[in-house]
Protein backbone atom coordinates (compact mmCIF):
# COMPACT_ATOMS: atom_id res chain seq x y z
CA UNK A 1 0.00 0.00 0.00
CA UNK A 2 2.62 2.35 0.82
CA UNK A 3 4.71 1.91 -2.03
CA UNK A 4 1.38 2.66 -4.34
CA UNK A 5 1.25 6.24 -2.83
CA UNK A 6 4.92 6.83 -3.11
CA UNK A 7 6.88 7.89 -6.44
CA UNK A 8 8.28 5.17 -8.46
CA UNK A 9 11.82 6.76 -7.67
CA UNK A 10 11.25 6.67 -3.84
CA UNK A 11 9.29 3.38 -4.16
CA UNK A 12 12.21 1.41 -5.48
CA UNK A 13 14.59 2.84 -2.84
CA UNK A 14 12.86 2.05 0.28
CA UNK A 15 11.20 -1.38 -1.61
CA UNK A 16 14.77 -2.65 -2.65
CA UNK A 17 17.53 -0.19 -0.73
CA UNK A 18 16.22 -0.15 2.44
CA UNK A 19 15.61 -2.57 5.42
CA UNK A 20 11.56 -1.73 5.19
CA UNK A 21 11.13 -4.15 8.65
CA UNK A 22 13.05 -1.58 10.13
CA UNK A 23 11.47 1.97 8.44
CA UNK A 24 9.35 3.78 11.10
CA UNK A 25 8.74 7.00 9.49
CA UNK A 26 9.15 8.90 6.67
CA UNK A 27 9.28 13.03 6.60
CA UNK A 28 8.59 14.46 3.48
CA UNK A 29 8.80 18.74 3.25
CA UNK A 30 8.58 20.76 0.57
CA UNK A 31 11.75 21.46 -0.91
CA UNK A 32 13.50 19.95 1.74
CA UNK A 33 15.55 16.85 2.02
CA UNK A 34 13.60 13.45 2.49
CA UNK A 35 14.15 11.71 6.29
CA UNK A 36 13.54 8.40 6.93
CA UNK A 37 13.35 7.08 10.49
CA UNK A 38 14.97 3.49 11.01
CA UNK A 39 14.68 2.61 14.84
CA UNK A 40 14.46 5.47 16.27
CA UNK A 41 17.51 7.35 13.79
CA UNK A 42 16.68 9.45 10.91
CA UNK A 43 18.76 9.29 7.51
CA UNK A 44 18.36 11.13 4.34
CA UNK A 45 17.29 9.05 1.24
CA UNK A 46 19.56 9.31 -2.00
CA UNK A 47 19.77 6.80 -4.95
CA UNK A 48 21.22 3.88 -3.37
CA UNK A 49 19.86 4.09 -0.20
CA UNK A 50 20.43 5.97 3.07
CA UNK A 51 22.89 8.80 3.39
CA UNK A 52 23.89 10.95 5.83
CA UNK A 53 25.21 14.09 3.76
CA UNK A 54 23.17 16.34 1.94
CA UNK A 55 25.05 15.74 -0.98
CA UNK A 56 23.44 13.60 -3.01
CA UNK A 57 19.90 13.54 -0.54
CA UNK A 58 16.61 13.31 -2.51
CA UNK A 59 14.59 16.59 -2.16
CA UNK A 60 10.63 16.65 -2.23
CA UNK A 61 9.35 18.78 -4.17
CA UNK A 62 5.25 20.50 -4.16
CA UNK A 63 4.62 17.99 -7.25
CA UNK A 64 6.04 14.69 -5.29
CA UNK A 65 3.68 15.88 -2.31
CA UNK A 66 0.34 16.86 -3.87
CA UNK A 67 0.66 13.33 -5.85
CA UNK A 68 1.43 11.48 -2.71
CA UNK A 69 -1.64 13.34 -1.20
CA UNK A 70 -3.87 12.72 -4.17
CA UNK A 71 -2.98 8.85 -4.69
CA UNK A 72 -3.64 8.49 -0.37
CA UNK A 73 -6.86 9.58 -1.24
CA UNK A 74 -7.40 7.51 -4.19
CA UNK A 75 -7.91 10.57 -6.76
CA UNK A 76 -10.92 11.67 -4.06
CA UNK A 77 -10.23 14.21 -1.52
CA UNK A 78 -13.74 14.64 -1.11
CA UNK A 79 -13.94 11.28 0.33
CA UNK A 80 -11.11 11.78 2.96
CA UNK A 81 -12.07 15.04 3.99
CA UNK A 82 -13.30 14.32 7.22
CA UNK A 83 -9.67 12.82 7.73
CA UNK A 84 -7.95 15.96 6.40
CA UNK A 85 -9.66 18.17 8.51
CA UNK A 86 -7.75 16.48 11.54
CA UNK A 87 -4.82 16.45 9.82
CA UNK A 88 -4.22 13.53 8.37
CA UNK A 89 -4.85 10.51 5.72
CA UNK A 90 -5.18 6.95 6.55
CA UNK A 91 -3.92 4.57 4.60
CA UNK A 92 -4.76 0.43 4.89
CA UNK A 93 -2.61 -1.55 7.02
CA UNK A 94 -2.78 1.21 9.78
CA UNK A 95 -0.50 3.43 7.87
CA UNK A 96 -0.68 7.01 8.83
CA UNK A 97 0.08 10.21 6.95
CA UNK A 98 0.10 13.48 8.86
CA UNK A 99 -0.08 16.51 6.75
CA UNK A 100 0.82 20.03 7.24
CA UNK A 101 -0.31 23.26 4.88
CA UNK A 102 -2.59 25.53 5.25
CA UNK A 103 -6.19 25.46 6.69
CA UNK A 104 -9.10 26.64 5.20
CA UNK A 105 -11.20 28.09 8.14
CA UNK A 106 -15.00 29.27 7.44
CA UNK A 107 -17.46 30.65 10.16
CA UNK A 108 -14.55 29.47 12.83
CA UNK A 109 -14.64 25.68 11.34
CA UNK A 110 -12.29 24.16 9.64
CA UNK A 111 -13.26 23.05 5.94
CA UNK A 112 -10.09 22.02 4.72
CA UNK A 113 -6.63 21.84 4.09
CA UNK A 114 -4.93 23.08 1.24
CA UNK A 115 -1.22 23.49 -0.08
CA UNK A 116 0.00 20.59 1.81
CA UNK A 117 4.28 21.56 2.99
CA UNK A 118 4.63 18.43 4.99
CA UNK A 119 4.35 14.71 5.31
CA UNK A 120 4.52 12.53 7.89
CA UNK A 121 4.21 8.79 7.07
CA UNK A 122 4.21 6.59 9.71
CA UNK A 123 4.59 2.99 9.32
CA UNK A 124 2.81 0.61 12.07
CA UNK A 125 5.04 -2.46 12.95
CA UNK A 126 3.68 -5.36 15.02
CA UNK A 127 5.92 -6.22 18.03
CA UNK A 128 4.99 -9.27 18.88
CA UNK A 129 5.10 -10.06 23.42
CA UNK A 130 6.11 -6.29 23.77
CA UNK A 131 3.02 -6.23 26.02
CA UNK A 132 4.13 -9.08 27.95
CA UNK A 133 6.61 -7.19 30.06
CA UNK A 134 3.64 -5.22 32.37
CA UNK A 135 0.98 -8.12 30.87
CA UNK A 136 0.90 -9.29 34.79
CA UNK A 137 0.77 -6.32 36.18
CA UNK A 138 -2.92 -5.19 34.24
CA UNK A 139 -4.21 -8.35 34.06
CA UNK A 140 -5.25 -10.46 37.35
CA UNK A 141 -7.63 -13.21 38.00
CA UNK A 142 -10.54 -10.78 38.66
CA UNK A 143 -9.71 -9.76 34.82
CA UNK A 144 -7.91 -6.11 33.30
CA UNK A 145 -7.42 -3.10 35.40
CA UNK A 146 -8.25 0.26 34.54
CA UNK A 147 -4.97 1.20 32.82
CA UNK A 148 -3.16 4.48 31.02
CA UNK A 149 -0.33 3.90 28.63
CA UNK A 150 1.22 7.00 28.84
CA UNK A 151 4.70 7.83 26.16
CA UNK A 152 5.88 10.78 24.69
CA UNK A 153 4.65 11.09 20.39
CA UNK A 154 6.25 7.82 18.63
CA UNK A 155 6.70 4.94 21.69
CA UNK A 156 4.80 2.61 20.87
CA UNK A 157 1.74 3.21 23.21
CA UNK A 158 -0.44 1.94 20.22
CA UNK A 159 2.05 -0.86 19.13
CA UNK A 160 1.62 -1.86 23.11
CA UNK A 161 -2.39 -1.92 23.08
CA UNK A 162 -2.28 -3.56 19.76
CA UNK A 163 -0.35 -6.36 20.98
CA UNK A 164 -1.71 -6.28 24.21
CA UNK A 165 -5.40 -7.21 23.16
CA UNK A 166 -3.81 -9.99 20.70
CA UNK A 167 -2.02 -11.20 24.36
CA UNK A 168 -5.46 -11.29 25.93
CA UNK A 169 -6.53 -13.50 23.48
CA UNK A 170 -3.29 -16.22 23.41
CA UNK A 171 -3.45 -15.99 27.05
CA UNK A 172 -6.89 -17.19 26.40
CA UNK A 173 -8.83 -14.96 28.46
CA UNK A 174 -12.34 -15.03 26.75
CA UNK A 175 -12.85 -11.35 27.13
CA UNK A 176 -14.88 -9.13 24.50
CA UNK A 177 -12.73 -6.45 24.14
CA UNK A 178 -14.43 -3.75 21.75
CA UNK A 179 -11.34 -1.07 20.48
CA UNK A 180 -12.38 2.19 19.31
CA UNK A 181 -10.14 3.21 16.46
CA UNK A 182 -10.64 6.36 15.52
CA UNK A 183 -7.93 6.67 13.29
CA UNK A 184 -7.93 2.87 11.98
CA UNK A 185 -4.11 2.72 13.41
CA UNK A 186 -5.22 -0.13 15.66
CA UNK A 187 -6.76 -2.24 13.26
CA UNK A 188 -5.53 -0.93 10.47
CA UNK A 189 -8.63 -1.40 8.33
CA UNK A 190 -10.50 -3.48 7.11
CA UNK A 191 -8.05 -5.93 4.87
CA UNK A 192 -5.10 -5.32 6.97
CA UNK A 193 -4.20 -7.75 8.23
CA UNK A 194 -3.66 -7.19 11.66
CA UNK A 195 -4.20 -9.83 14.10
CA UNK A 196 -6.11 -8.60 17.68
CA UNK A 197 -7.13 -11.86 18.52
CA UNK A 198 -10.40 -13.88 18.77
CA UNK A 199 -12.10 -11.91 21.27
CA UNK A 200 -11.68 -8.50 19.39
CA UNK A 201 -14.60 -6.20 17.95
CA UNK A 202 -13.26 -3.00 16.25
CA UNK A 203 -15.22 0.31 15.68
CA UNK A 204 -13.48 1.88 13.61
CA UNK A 205 -13.17 5.81 12.22
CA UNK A 206 -15.63 7.43 14.75
CA UNK A 207 -15.01 9.88 17.54
CA UNK A 208 -14.42 8.30 20.98
CA UNK A 209 -17.75 9.58 22.27
CA UNK A 210 -19.52 8.05 19.68
CA UNK A 211 -17.81 4.92 19.77
CA UNK A 212 -18.00 4.68 23.49
CA UNK A 213 -21.81 4.81 23.17
CA UNK A 214 -21.91 2.87 20.46
CA UNK A 215 -19.92 0.08 22.21
CA UNK A 216 -21.86 0.01 25.55
CA UNK A 217 -24.84 -0.02 23.82
CA UNK A 218 -24.73 -2.66 20.99
CA UNK A 219 -21.70 -5.26 21.73
CA UNK A 220 -21.42 -5.68 25.32
CA UNK A 221 -17.41 -5.10 25.81
CA UNK A 222 -16.10 -6.41 28.91
CA UNK A 223 -13.21 -4.37 28.39
CA UNK A 224 -12.47 -1.40 25.64
CA UNK A 225 -9.62 -0.35 24.18
CA UNK A 226 -8.80 3.02 22.68
CA UNK A 227 -6.32 5.09 21.45
CA UNK A 228 -4.99 8.70 22.34
CA UNK A 229 -7.13 10.51 24.93
CA UNK A 230 -6.47 14.17 24.75
CA UNK A 231 -9.88 16.34 25.53
CA UNK A 232 -11.77 16.40 28.54
CA UNK A 233 -15.17 14.96 26.07
CA UNK A 234 -12.58 11.62 25.37
CA UNK A 235 -12.28 12.00 29.87
CA UNK A 236 -16.00 11.81 30.13
CA UNK A 237 -16.51 9.29 27.55
CA UNK A 238 -13.95 6.94 29.37
CA UNK A 239 -15.44 7.80 32.94
CA UNK A 240 -19.35 6.97 31.33
CA UNK A 241 -17.51 3.36 30.09
CA UNK A 242 -16.14 2.97 33.69
CA UNK A 243 -18.77 3.62 35.57
CA UNK A 244 -20.98 1.63 32.88
CA UNK A 245 -19.01 -1.73 34.51
CA UNK A 246 -16.82 -1.69 31.60
CA UNK A 247 -12.79 -1.65 32.11
CA UNK A 248 -11.21 0.46 30.22
CA UNK A 249 -7.07 1.01 28.70
CA UNK A 250 -6.49 3.81 27.40
CA UNK A 251 -3.16 5.78 25.96
CA UNK A 252 -2.09 9.24 26.40
CA UNK A 253 0.32 11.15 25.67
CA UNK A 254 3.28 12.19 28.32
CA UNK A 255 6.81 11.86 28.70
CA UNK A 256 6.44 11.45 32.70
CA UNK A 257 3.90 10.59 35.87
CA UNK A 258 4.27 14.26 36.60
CA UNK A 259 3.42 15.47 33.38
CA UNK A 260 0.59 13.65 32.73
CA UNK A 261 -0.62 15.00 36.39
CA UNK A 262 -0.08 18.43 34.96
CA UNK A 263 -3.15 18.17 31.98
CA UNK A 264 -5.40 20.19 32.69
CA UNK A 265 -8.26 17.62 31.61
CA UNK A 266 -6.93 14.92 33.31
CA UNK A 267 -7.60 16.56 36.62
CA UNK A 268 -11.40 16.25 35.58
CA UNK A 269 -10.87 12.64 34.97
CA UNK A 270 -10.97 10.85 39.24
CA UNK A 271 -7.49 9.87 40.43
CA UNK A 272 -8.86 6.34 41.36
CA UNK A 273 -10.56 5.30 38.05
CA UNK A 274 -7.25 3.88 36.51
CA UNK A 275 -5.53 1.26 38.74
CA UNK A 276 -2.64 0.84 36.45
CA UNK A 277 -0.57 3.55 34.63
CA UNK A 278 2.27 1.72 32.24
CA UNK A 279 5.40 3.89 31.08
CA UNK A 280 6.84 3.83 27.58
CA UNK A 281 9.53 5.89 26.55
CA UNK A 282 12.00 6.32 23.72
CA UNK A 283 15.30 5.91 25.95
CA UNK A 284 16.06 3.29 24.44
CA UNK A 285 14.39 3.13 21.00
CA UNK A 286 10.72 3.82 20.68
CA UNK A 287 8.81 1.13 23.42
CA UNK A 288 11.09 1.18 25.95
CA UNK A 289 9.07 0.15 29.03
CA UNK A 290 9.62 2.10 31.96
CA UNK A 291 7.26 0.97 34.64
CA UNK A 292 4.08 0.31 36.04
CA UNK A 293 2.93 2.36 38.56
CA UNK A 294 -0.41 1.97 40.49
CA UNK A 295 -3.25 4.54 41.21
CA UNK A 296 -1.35 5.99 44.12
CA UNK A 297 1.29 6.76 41.16
CA UNK A 298 3.73 4.32 42.75
CA UNK A 299 5.99 2.17 40.98
CA UNK A 300 5.15 -1.40 41.15
CA UNK A 301 8.61 -2.97 42.19
CA UNK A 302 8.96 -6.45 40.92
CA UNK A 303 11.18 -9.13 42.58
CA UNK B 1 -31.37 -6.54 -62.83
CA UNK B 2 -31.22 -2.47 -63.36
CA UNK B 3 -34.03 -1.61 -60.87
CA UNK B 4 -31.31 -3.46 -58.13
CA UNK B 5 -28.40 -1.92 -59.36
CA UNK B 6 -30.54 1.13 -58.99
CA UNK B 7 -31.26 0.39 -54.92
CA UNK B 8 -27.68 -0.84 -54.32
CA UNK B 9 -25.76 2.24 -55.68
CA UNK B 10 -28.79 4.59 -53.50
CA UNK B 11 -28.68 2.50 -50.54
CA UNK B 12 -24.65 2.60 -50.55
CA UNK B 13 -24.60 6.31 -50.68
CA UNK B 14 -27.23 6.94 -48.39
CA UNK B 15 -24.87 4.38 -45.87
CA UNK B 16 -22.36 6.69 -46.78
CA UNK B 17 -24.38 9.93 -46.10
CA UNK B 18 -25.41 8.06 -42.62
CA UNK B 19 -21.89 7.16 -41.77
CA UNK B 20 -21.01 11.03 -42.34
CA UNK B 21 -24.29 11.72 -40.12
CA UNK B 22 -23.42 9.74 -37.52
CA UNK B 23 -20.25 11.60 -36.70
CA UNK B 24 -22.35 14.72 -35.40
CA UNK B 25 -25.17 12.16 -33.67
CA UNK B 26 -22.22 10.81 -31.85
CA UNK B 27 -20.59 13.90 -30.49
CA UNK B 28 -24.41 14.84 -29.27
CA UNK B 29 -24.78 12.09 -27.39
CA UNK B 30 -21.52 12.24 -26.02
CA UNK B 31 -21.89 15.66 -24.60
CA UNK B 32 -25.24 14.43 -23.26
CA UNK B 33 -24.03 11.15 -21.81
CA UNK B 34 -21.12 13.40 -20.18
CA UNK B 35 -23.72 16.41 -18.67
CA UNK B 36 -25.33 13.19 -17.22
CA UNK B 37 -22.43 11.95 -15.97
CA UNK B 38 -21.40 15.25 -14.58
CA UNK B 39 -24.88 15.68 -12.80
CA UNK B 40 -24.47 12.03 -11.04
CA UNK B 41 -20.72 12.53 -10.23
CA UNK B 42 -21.95 16.18 -8.08
CA UNK B 43 -24.78 14.34 -6.75
CA UNK B 44 -22.46 11.66 -5.64
CA UNK B 45 -19.63 13.57 -4.14
CA UNK B 46 -21.66 16.00 -2.19
CA UNK B 47 -23.71 12.75 -0.37
CA UNK B 48 -22.02 9.01 -0.76
CA UNK B 49 -18.40 10.59 -0.88
CA UNK B 50 -17.64 7.45 -2.33
CA UNK B 51 -13.95 7.27 -4.10
CA UNK B 52 -13.95 8.66 -7.45
CA UNK B 53 -13.15 5.51 -9.16
CA UNK B 54 -16.53 3.71 -7.94
CA UNK B 55 -18.30 6.51 -8.70
CA UNK B 56 -17.26 6.91 -12.47
CA UNK B 57 -17.79 2.89 -12.59
CA UNK B 58 -21.20 3.32 -11.50
CA UNK B 59 -22.34 6.22 -13.28
CA UNK B 60 -20.79 5.11 -16.45
CA UNK B 61 -22.38 1.75 -16.82
CA UNK B 62 -25.78 2.98 -18.57
CA UNK B 63 -24.36 5.91 -20.48
CA UNK B 64 -25.39 6.12 -23.62
CA UNK B 65 -21.80 7.15 -25.63
CA UNK B 66 -19.96 4.45 -26.39
CA UNK B 67 -17.17 6.80 -26.56
CA UNK B 68 -17.40 8.32 -23.56
CA UNK B 69 -18.43 4.54 -21.96
CA UNK B 70 -15.39 3.02 -23.30
CA UNK B 71 -13.32 6.52 -22.10
CA UNK B 72 -14.38 5.82 -18.79
CA UNK B 73 -13.10 2.38 -18.36
CA UNK B 74 -9.79 3.44 -19.34
CA UNK B 75 -10.09 6.15 -16.75
CA UNK B 76 -11.20 3.83 -14.07
CA UNK B 77 -8.79 1.78 -15.17
CA UNK B 78 -5.69 4.38 -14.42
CA UNK B 79 -7.14 5.48 -10.79
CA UNK B 80 -7.71 1.82 -9.95
CA UNK B 81 -3.60 2.24 -10.36
CA UNK B 82 -3.10 5.12 -9.03
CA UNK B 83 -2.09 6.28 -12.31
CA UNK B 84 -2.65 10.32 -13.65
CA UNK B 85 -4.96 11.02 -16.52
CA UNK B 86 -2.13 11.36 -19.91
CA UNK B 87 -3.81 13.95 -22.54
CA UNK B 88 -3.53 10.42 -24.94
CA UNK B 89 -6.25 8.72 -23.67
CA UNK B 90 -8.57 11.97 -23.98
CA UNK B 91 -6.67 12.41 -27.44
CA UNK B 92 -8.65 9.03 -28.39
CA UNK B 93 -11.73 10.34 -28.32
CA UNK B 94 -11.71 11.01 -32.33
CA UNK B 95 -15.12 12.44 -32.20
CA UNK B 96 -14.12 15.92 -30.22
CA UNK B 97 -12.12 18.66 -31.53
CA UNK B 98 -9.07 19.90 -29.97
CA UNK B 99 -10.50 22.85 -27.39
CA UNK B 100 -13.26 20.36 -26.66
CA UNK B 101 -10.17 17.46 -25.59
CA UNK B 102 -8.49 20.67 -23.38
CA UNK B 103 -11.95 20.78 -21.23
CA UNK B 104 -12.52 17.42 -21.06
CA UNK B 105 -8.91 16.21 -19.96
CA UNK B 106 -9.06 19.48 -17.46
CA UNK B 107 -11.94 18.41 -15.99
CA UNK B 108 -10.61 14.70 -15.76
CA UNK B 109 -7.61 15.79 -14.35
CA UNK B 110 -9.26 18.00 -11.69
CA UNK B 111 -11.88 15.97 -10.30
CA UNK B 112 -11.23 14.09 -6.91
CA UNK B 113 -8.77 17.43 -6.12
CA UNK B 114 -11.14 19.23 -3.62
CA UNK B 115 -13.44 19.17 -0.90
CA UNK B 116 -16.73 17.88 -1.59
CA UNK B 117 -18.44 21.37 -1.39
CA UNK B 118 -15.78 22.70 -3.88
CA UNK B 119 -15.74 19.82 -6.05
CA UNK B 120 -18.83 19.90 -6.35
CA UNK B 121 -18.87 23.89 -7.50
CA UNK B 122 -16.06 22.83 -10.04
CA UNK B 123 -18.26 19.81 -11.48
CA UNK B 124 -21.31 22.46 -11.72
CA UNK B 125 -18.30 24.88 -13.55
CA UNK B 126 -17.50 22.60 -16.00
CA UNK B 127 -21.29 20.89 -16.67
CA UNK B 128 -22.17 24.82 -17.48
CA UNK B 129 -19.30 24.56 -20.28
CA UNK B 130 -20.43 21.15 -21.45
CA UNK B 131 -23.73 22.37 -21.75
CA UNK B 132 -22.76 24.58 -24.40
CA UNK B 133 -20.57 22.32 -25.85
CA UNK B 134 -23.93 20.05 -26.14
CA UNK B 135 -26.33 22.66 -27.77
CA UNK B 136 -23.83 23.57 -30.29
CA UNK B 137 -23.18 20.21 -30.89
CA UNK B 138 -27.29 19.60 -30.92
CA UNK B 139 -27.47 22.54 -33.53
CA UNK B 140 -24.64 21.06 -35.72
CA UNK B 141 -26.42 17.51 -35.40
CA UNK B 142 -30.02 19.01 -36.63
CA UNK B 143 -28.13 20.55 -39.45
CA UNK B 144 -26.27 18.13 -40.79
CA UNK B 145 -27.19 14.71 -39.70
CA UNK B 146 -29.93 14.53 -42.11
CA UNK B 147 -28.01 16.47 -44.44
CA UNK B 148 -25.69 14.08 -45.50
CA UNK B 149 -28.35 11.23 -45.33
CA UNK B 150 -30.23 13.45 -47.79
CA UNK B 151 -27.18 14.27 -49.45
CA UNK B 152 -25.90 10.74 -49.89
CA UNK B 153 -29.14 9.33 -51.34
CA UNK B 154 -29.59 12.75 -53.98
CA UNK B 155 -26.21 11.80 -54.80
CA UNK B 156 -26.59 7.65 -55.08
CA UNK B 157 -29.75 9.06 -57.37
CA UNK B 158 -27.86 11.30 -59.06
CA UNK B 159 -25.67 8.92 -60.28
CA UNK B 160 -27.76 6.94 -61.17
CA UNK B 161 -29.40 8.85 -63.67
CA UNK B 162 -25.86 9.53 -64.92
CA UNK B 163 -25.47 5.97 -65.66
CA UNK B 164 -28.92 5.15 -67.01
Amino acid sequence: MLQEVLSEQLSNIINYKIANNELSEIRIRRNKPIVVFMKGQPYYICEKGLTCSLDNAIFATKEMIDDIVYKASDYSIYSVNEQIKQGYIMLENGIRIGLCGSMVIENNQVKTMINWTSLNIRIPHAIKNCSLCCFDDIVSENGVKNTLIISPPGAGKTTFIRDFVYQLSEHNYCLNVTVIDERGEIGGGENSGINLGNFCDVISYCTKEQGFIQAIRSMNPGLIVTDEIGTEKDCESLINAMNSGVKVVATIHASSIEELRRKKFFEKLPVCYFERYVLLSNREGPGTYEGTYNEKFSKIVKW
Amino acid sequence: MTVILILLIIFCFGLIGYKLSAFYISRKKFFSSLEILMSNLELDVSFSKDKLKNLILKNSENLNSKELVEFCKKYFELLDKKQKLDFELVNEIKILKKEEKDLIFLFFNSIGKLDAYSQSKEIKMYQNKVNEYYLQASDECKKYAGLYIKLGIIFGILICLLII
